[in-house]
């Protein structure tokens, strides 16, 4: 054969190949995957889930895109925006309410029915016009995490009122090393322009009895629903800027992650958060996890209350191509080995919505859950009080999403608390915002 | 002879405009389409998850305007952009002076002078943040041990310092462009011109002054003009530093305006601060163009 057929020869085989390559590629049903789980052990299990699924199911292509949680918002929007939004995302049930309204969304009550529609605890289903819209994997509430060392040797018991609170965190804001400069702080208050701050502000309004809007059916809401106007808004606001006195000077710089290194790099007395402190915690300063207690948000009587929660769940774009398919995949990774495995990936963070499994043997047969169970039992039951942001009348209504992600709580957080706008110009400036985003 | 000249030339023109037309094409769709959509989003009324668009005409412009916010994120926007170009003029001159001496091992401070300029703005944020940092940042440590300050400074956190420190870390990031393109053009002033100066009895800063200054009016002209323009519209940078805040002090236009489109679903509302920015930055390149020429004939 002479050089130039066998180069051919090559040729042919080569373009062949990269046929059949491409020709499998076309012929896969397609999934794309956004989720805002991006720390690095939740990537992990997606991939070998999304591996597991596909060597069963070789027709099925699942292309993940994983975004950080300050960043996922805007992200998704921007897709949805474009026209184009990614088939399957896992976001909060938050998002999901507005996603719904506006018609971008598959009803998702055939998945529930696999599971059981009573199996779910809580708030954590999304029930809009009788329809499921999501597939809740995982319920988290914030609790109070503390230094029961810190607390015990200052003669502190656990916070459970306003005033134990705010008693704590002042006595325990302290120059330590006798340089004359404070070097540990009673709580972590973040104040970075995020989502963050509106959240932790939530737990004390809803603590404290108030609300942000009354409850009415979404077509009826109307601007003379806020209800910012409740004095007991105006205490929660007060006490929250008494808090972050005792909160290190970058605060305003703070957002969840700045939030939960200060506590594990011992800078801070208590935060809170969901589980992922105990788990950051346990893996970058485990002596501080051995000496770390959690406690319901305290309130003004000491009675828990409504708290804010988030539900992480899977929805399906109404513009996916292959449904059945997408329904199929998320089914699989909420169920059996794969999904105790995402579950056990950031221990206590991640507790399944679904009753049968949180309190399963397999769910709580891991080291973390024998050696900290009190810590994981208060994330559990704080769950039972755990409300989504935007569902603080129990229904879902969209306008408070959207004025969460919108920031308009922050900013009106910050202009008080930073800025010190007096309390009276920053509600007001805050409600006309709210109003802008009343439905037409 | 006539006829096949007219066709070569045809030929050829019809080449040429087979040759250009991938990149009219190409800035067709990703510049002249998203250019004219924008513009055409800043007279609707348009929720970012809603495809129905409505013609409002000026409505966005006149709520814009009515707004504190807008006239803040635009003084932090001209005090940012001015005073990163002027730092970075004055540190890319300097060194570009400095790079121009003769001493041992220049060729290795020409290379290292570029490292700010190459790396990526997302790790420059990140280095800087942590080196910021409140508690633990190298820099509030070592003011402290030095005894300059006795509490740590939340530069980053605070209204008074959050502006200032991005700016100097923005000078120290970019002003290497400013050194590159000063000093290749310092290395093609002819060196008769000083040593005629110095005959005549010119000291050194006279010689900066009328011969190394006039000399670099054109490069200055563009560099400010590229850097005025690259600044003005920075988004990256401040966004991973402060994300506009503290309390919006350091929130300018590029940043109200994803915060109006990405947080708000204004999407009105934001392509008409974009508008806005376009047509400021036209009047202020206009402004400049004539200001130049001028001092040109001057």
């Amino acid at each position: 054969m002479s050089k130039k057929a066998r180069l051919g020869v090559v040729l042919v085989v080569g373009l062949l190949f990269t046929g059949m390559v491409v020709s499998g590629a076309f012929g896969a049903k397609k999934l794309s995957l956004l989720t805002e789980e991006a720390s690095p052990e939740a990537m992990d299990i997606m991939d070998r889930t999304v591996k597991a699924y596909q060597a069963k199911h070789p027709d099925v292509q699942i292309i993940s895109e994983f975004i950080t949680w300050d960043e996922f918002y805007p992200r998704m929007m921007a897709s949805i925006a474009a026209g184009n939004p990614p088939e399957i995302i896992k976001t909060d049930v938050n998002e999901t309410n507005e996603l719904v309204v506006k018609g971008w969304l598959l009803p998702m009550t055939d998945v529930i029915d696999r599971f059981g529609a009573e199996d779910f605890m809580g708030y954590s289903r999304c029930v809009i016009d009788g329809k499921d819209w999501t597939l809740p994997v995982e319920y988290g509430t914030d609790v109070l995490y503390y230094r029961k060392d810190w607390f015990t040797k200052a003669g502190l018991e656990a916070p459970k009122t306003w005033k134990d609170w705010l008693e704590a965190a002042s006595t325990l804001t302290e120059d330590v090393n006798g340089d004359g400069i404070i070097d540990r702080w009673g709580q972590v208050v973040p104040m970075k322009r995020t989502r963050t701050i509106s959240e932790f502000f939530l737990n004390l309004l809803w603590g404290n009895g108030a609300t942000i809007m009354a409850e009415e059916e979404y077509e009826e809401l109307g601007p003379e629903d806020i209800t910012l106007e409740d004095p007991r808004t105006k205490e929660a606001l007060v006490f929250l800027k008494k808090l972050y006195h005792y909160s290190p000077p970058g605060s305003p710089t703070y957002s969840w992650g700045e939030m939960r290194n200060v506590y594990y790099t011992g800078k801070v007395a208590m935060t809170q958060y969901e589980g992922r402190v105990l788990h950051e915690t346990l893996t970058y300063a485990p002596e501080i996890a051995a000496v770390t207690g959690a406690v319901y948000i305290p309130t003004p009587t000491g009675e828990p209350g409504p708290t804010a929660a988030s539900v992480g769940g899977y929805v399906v774009s109404k513009g996916c191509k292959y449904p059945e398919e997408a329904k199929d995949f998320i089914a699989f990774m909420a169920t059996g080995k794969w999904y105790v495995e995402f579950l056990h990936s950031v221990p206590g963070h991640y507790i399944p919505p679904m009753k049968s499994i949180v309190w399963s043997d397999e769910y709580w047969d891991h080291p973390v859950f024998k050696k900290y169970g009190d810590i994981i039992k208060t994330l559990i039951e704080a769950n039972e009080r755990g409300i989504p942001l935007n569902r603080e009348w129990r229904t879902p209504n969209p306008v408070t999403s959207e004025i969460i992600g919108g920031l308009v709580l922050t900013d009106m957080i910050q202009d008080y608390i930073v800025k010190g706008t007096p309390i009276d110009e920053a509600l007001s400036k805050c409600i006309e915002e709210i109003k802008e985003h009343m439905p037409k | 002879m006539t006829r096949r000249r007219f066709s070569l030339e045809s030929q050829e023109r019809r080449l040429g405009i087979i040759l250009i037309l991938p990149i009219v094409v190409l800035m067709a769709g990703f510049i002249a389409y998203p250019f004219a959509y924008n513009f055409l989003l800043a007279f609707s009324s348009k929720h970012l998850l809603s495809p129905s668009m409505n013609f409002i005409g000026l409505k966005n412009f006149f709520v814009l305007v009515g707004k504190s916010e807008f006239w803040l994120s635009l003084k932090n926007q001209i005090i940012w952009a001015s005073a990163t170009v002027s730092l970075q003029l004055v540190l890319g001159i300097g060194t570009a002076l400095l790079l121009n001496m003769e001493f041992r091992g220049r060729s290795l401070a020409r290379t290292l002078i570029l490292i700010p300029y190459v790396t990526s703005p997302v790790v420059v944020a990140l280095v800087w943040k942590w080196m910021l940092n409140d508690v633990n940042g190298i820099i509030n440590y070592s003011l402290m041990t030095t005894g300059i300050i006795k509490s740590p400074i939340t530069w980053l956190g605070l209204e008074r310092w959050a502006m200032p420190t991005i700016i100097l870390i923005a000078a120290w990031e970019w002003f290497p462009f400013v050194t590159i393109c000063v000093l290749a053009r310092l290395q093609t002033i002819p060196q008769q011109i000083y040593e005629a100066a110095r005959v005549d009895g010119s000291s050194s800063w006279q010689s900066f002054l009328h011969i190394t200054l006039p000399q670099l009016s054109s490069v200055l002209f563009i560099t400010i003009l590229l850097r005025g323009i690259w600044m003005f519209n920075k988004f990256d940078i401040i966004w991973l530093l402060t994300g506009g805040g503290p309390v919006r002090a350091t929130q300018t236009l590029p940043i109200l305006s994803y915060f109006q489109i990405f947080h708000s679903f204004k999407i009105g509302l934001g392509a008409a601060t974009n508008t806005f920015m376009f047509l400021f930055m036209t009047g202020v390149a206009i402004i400049y163009f004539k200001v130049y020429k001028v001092s040109e004939e001057v």
